[in-house]
């Protein structure tokens, strides 16, 4: 069988690009109005996608004011909430949310995604995330932020515990036996009691199995703790490498540590973070990109130039290209050639390198439905990506052009699933149902 | 997103109580002081049109640098104030601690009233907690729970009381008072008038305090006999049994003279019980002029309510209708 591609829409914000809510015929209000949610959902769900997927943070974003002001993503949904609401819209597509194992309990995640499992029907995904916001810890009590390692030993219990109590009751514990008045059978439930460095868990949990076992894992897994957990833990991976060859090597690098951890490499989709323009033209989609950058305003845009070059940018000359001998700093030094190499390839003043910056500098496929698909069947076929995790530039064009564009002209190939052929997330992405620790088959 | 139909219910937990019986009330008031000062971390008048080049106004947001015995919360929230303000605040857990936290935060309240005269005793207790703390009475909605079991006839909602609760006849339905209370069977007499001191619970055990007093409140007041008292709860909730309209009735008179603000409709068994109530009662209710025919307003805050200042002492009014403003509706919330 020839490979096929998964999609999902990275949907919190709705748009990474902090110009989006400004771009003509754009929704200003996409990222915190429901009925919009809900209406790009179902067209999700008309293209066949994977699943919507909902990062989340734990505080106002940490930036500087002057650059918080001019954010559509200052105030979002909370993602079970959103993600309940959107379970009774649609009936298909996958729902992932993100639960930081920082400032969570696992009992309170193992309970909600469950929940949110049984009432999508098999859906629900759970994005593990160690939160790297440090105004997070000043919303929990703690004057300062939990340190990274310790933040992923806490990640990698707090897994265990989830998933022990997801497994709290076999497949077949409820009977619902009317005659004899027995709704379960008490020797398929399992008290998981765990004690770890960490927590402290009775449990079991008060929801039946999930539909789908456990729901599945996601992981950013760009640090090297993240891609050691994602290696031993995630089903569904959405780091963002910036071209085919470092997403190749991060697609190497995770795989090739599933062996070690007793897992199936083929256990794994990796769907790295893309923005996808769309035009008639490949020129027609790079002027609505640019266009798009240009709605970044200045001041936010240096503040982002200067934070990768690692030297304050306030002062170029916003109309001329970056000035020569920028002196060097410790800081980032991998991070200042990038800008140098993309100020060159692509001829970009200081203000449009800065928008660039500030707007959205991760990966992007930028051209026709044409160039884009075979962009995205190299990708596929050199093991660089099992697909794409969709970043639109702008709502609701940006978004329509993928499904209505993109998606026929991958189906057409024979690329993507012209209809679902399971009905939950599992079943969408190939992954088999985890048996329960506790109760084999 | 859902237009404010939301209450938010607080409720201490059973599992510290024993552990922590000083210690929990006070955390449970600061926990709504913090969640009280999130939802107002955002201006109110952000809402409405949004200025051309900028998504939101920076000043509007305020942190909220919270630092309190119990937690450390800077704030502000990152979303914005909800179309009611906050939620409403529904409470339950009549033990004094649960009262302390009704008196300050709570606007529904969920509680087991089996009569009018402990309906009164509680409801007085609350609310003039509630002028200790400096709150307005009149933001406090009494509505305990209630359990209606309907039938064609009397006797034959009697008959689907003793079915529903799995005792099969009134001799089991006075078997299991006899087993819940720790009476002898061999010394139980159904016909006797039951003593109130005998069913007080103790204010230690760690199963809810407020669920117990129900009984021994409503046998404070009435002269009971076993046989009579399980005709009047169920699961710790006032029972109404009769015809529609008995059942009707029953619901008015508590609510009338301003025992209950309303009711927390448990129905027996779903849906059927549900559906009952809704197509035999309701309609009762409403050609009485005490329930509304349609949704008043679109936040569930819409549906109750509360004043939003002090107008004037509680005490001073005696009139029904001026003191509960609800335009003779009676909020039945299920």
């Amino acid at each position: 069988m020839s490979k096929t591609l998964h999609l999902t829409a990275f949907m919190r914000p709705v748009s990474l690009h902090t110009g989006a809510w400004r771009y003509p015929g754009a929704y200003a209000d996409a990222n915190f109005n429901f009925g919009h949610l809900k209406s790009f959902i179902q067209k999700l769900e008309r293209a066949k996608f994977d699943a919507f997927f909902m990062a989340d943070h734990l505080a106002v974003l940490n930036m500087p004011v002057e650059a918080l002001k001019r954010s559509h993503t200052v105030t979002s949904f909370e993602p079970f909430t959103l993600l309940s609401a959107l379970a009774a819209v649609t009936d298909k597509i996958g729902l992932a949310a993100t639960a930081s194992t920082t400032f969570d309990e696992p009992y309170h995640v193992a309970r909600r995604f469950a929940s949110l499992d049984h009432i999508s029907g098999g859906r629900a995904a759970w994005n593990i995330v160690t939160t790297s916001n440090p105004d997070a810890a000043r919303n929990f009590g703690l004057s300062e932020h939990v340190e990274h390692g310790e933040r992923y030993q806490r990640a990698r219990e707090f897994f265990d515990v989830v998933t022990g109590l997801w497994d709290s009751f076999a497949d077949d514990a409820i009977i619902r036996d009317q005659e004899s008045g027995i709704f379960f059978d008490p020797e398929k439930l399992h008290v998981l009691d765990h004690k770890g460095e960490e927590f402290s868990v009775r449990g079991p949990l008060n929801i039946a199995r999930p539909v789908q076992g456990w729901p599945v894992i996601v992981q950013a897994g760009q640090s090297e703790p993240g891609k050691q957990l994602a290696a031993e833990t995630a089903e569904l991976v959405f780091a963002a490498p910036r071209d085919l060859a470092t997403a190749k090597a991060l697609y190497a690098d995770i795989k090739g540590r599933m062996p070690a951890a007793g897992r199936n490499p083929a256990h794994l989709k990796i769907l790295p973070a893309a923005m996808i323009v769309i035009g008639d033209s490949v020129d027609e989609a790079k002027a609505k990109r640019a266009h798009l950058d240009s709605l970044v305003h200045y001041d936010s845009a240096i503040a982002s130039l200067s934070i990768a070059l690692g030297h304050d940018a306030s002062g170029f000359d916003p109309d001329a290209p970056l000035p020569d001998n920028i002196p060097d700093t410790n800081a980032s030094k991998s991070g200042r050639a990038q800008v140098l190499r993309l100020a060159e390839q692509e001829k970009l003043t200081v203000r449009q390198l800065a928008q660039r910056y500030g707007g959205y500098a991760g990966l992007a496929l930028i051209g026709t439905p044409k160039t884009i698909a075979d962009e995205m069947e190299t990708w596929l076929n050199e093991e660089a990506s099992d697909g794409f995790t969709c970043v639109f530039p702008f709502l609701p064009q940006g978004l329509d052009d993928v499904t209505e564009k993109l998606v026929p002209e991958l189906q057409r190939r024979g690329l993507f699933r012209k209809d679902y052929e399971g009905s939950t997330l599992r079943e969408h992405l190939g992954l088999s149902r985890p048996a329960n620790r506790f109760f084999p088959a | 997103m859902d237009y404010g139909r939301i209450g938010s219910c607080c409720k201490i937990a059973h599992r510290c109580r024993s552990l922590v019986n000083f210690t929990v009330s006070p955390r449970a008031i600061e926990f709504l002081d913090v969640a009280k000062k999130l939802w107002a971390s955002w201006d109110p008048r952000r809402e409405g049109e949004v200025p051309p080049d900028r998504f939101w106004d920076a000043s509007s947001a305020r942190t909220i640098d919270h630092e309190g015995q119990f937690f450390h919360v800077r704030g502000p929230l990152n979303v914005p104030r909800s179309p009611q303000g906050h939620p409403v605040i529904a409470q339950a857990g009549a033990s004094e601690g649960g009262i302390e936290l009704a008196a300050r935060h709570g606007e529904i309240i969920y509680c087991n009233i089996l009569s009018r005269p402990a309906g009164q005793a509680f409801t007085k207790k609350v609310k003039g907690k509630a002028i200790e703390v400096g709150r307005d009475p009149f933001a406090i909605r009494i509505v305990p729970g209630l359990v209606a079991i309907i039938g064609e006839t009397r006797e034959e909602a009697l008959r689907k009381h003793e079915l529903f609760s799995g005792t099969g006849s009134e001799d089991g339905l006075l078997a299991r008072f006899a087993k819940e209370n720790g009476i002898d069977p061999a010394t139980f007499d159904p016909d006797a008038v039951l003593e109130a001191e005998r069913f007080v619970p103790d204010q230690n055990r760690q199963w809810a305090v407020g669920m117990g007093l129900g009984l021994s409140d409503l046998l404070t007041h009435e002269k009971l006999t076993a046989r009579q008292a399980v005709r009047r709860s169920e699961g710790h909730h006032r029972l109404v049994l009769g015809t529609p309209e008995e059942v009707a009735d029953q619901i008015i008179d508590l609510w009338q003279d301003g025992t209950v603000d309303g009711y927390t409709l448990q129905p027996p068994r779903a849906p059927d019980d549900i559906e009952e109530f809704v197509e035999k009662v309701v309609p009762i209710l409403q050609d009485r002029g005490v329930y509304p025919r349609e949704y008043e307003g679109r936040t569930i805050r819409d549906r109750y309510p509360f004043p939003t200042r002090i107008e004037q002492d509680w005490r001073d009014r005696t009139d029904r209708n001026e003191r509960c403003p609800l335009q003779g509706s009676l909020p039945v919330s299920i």
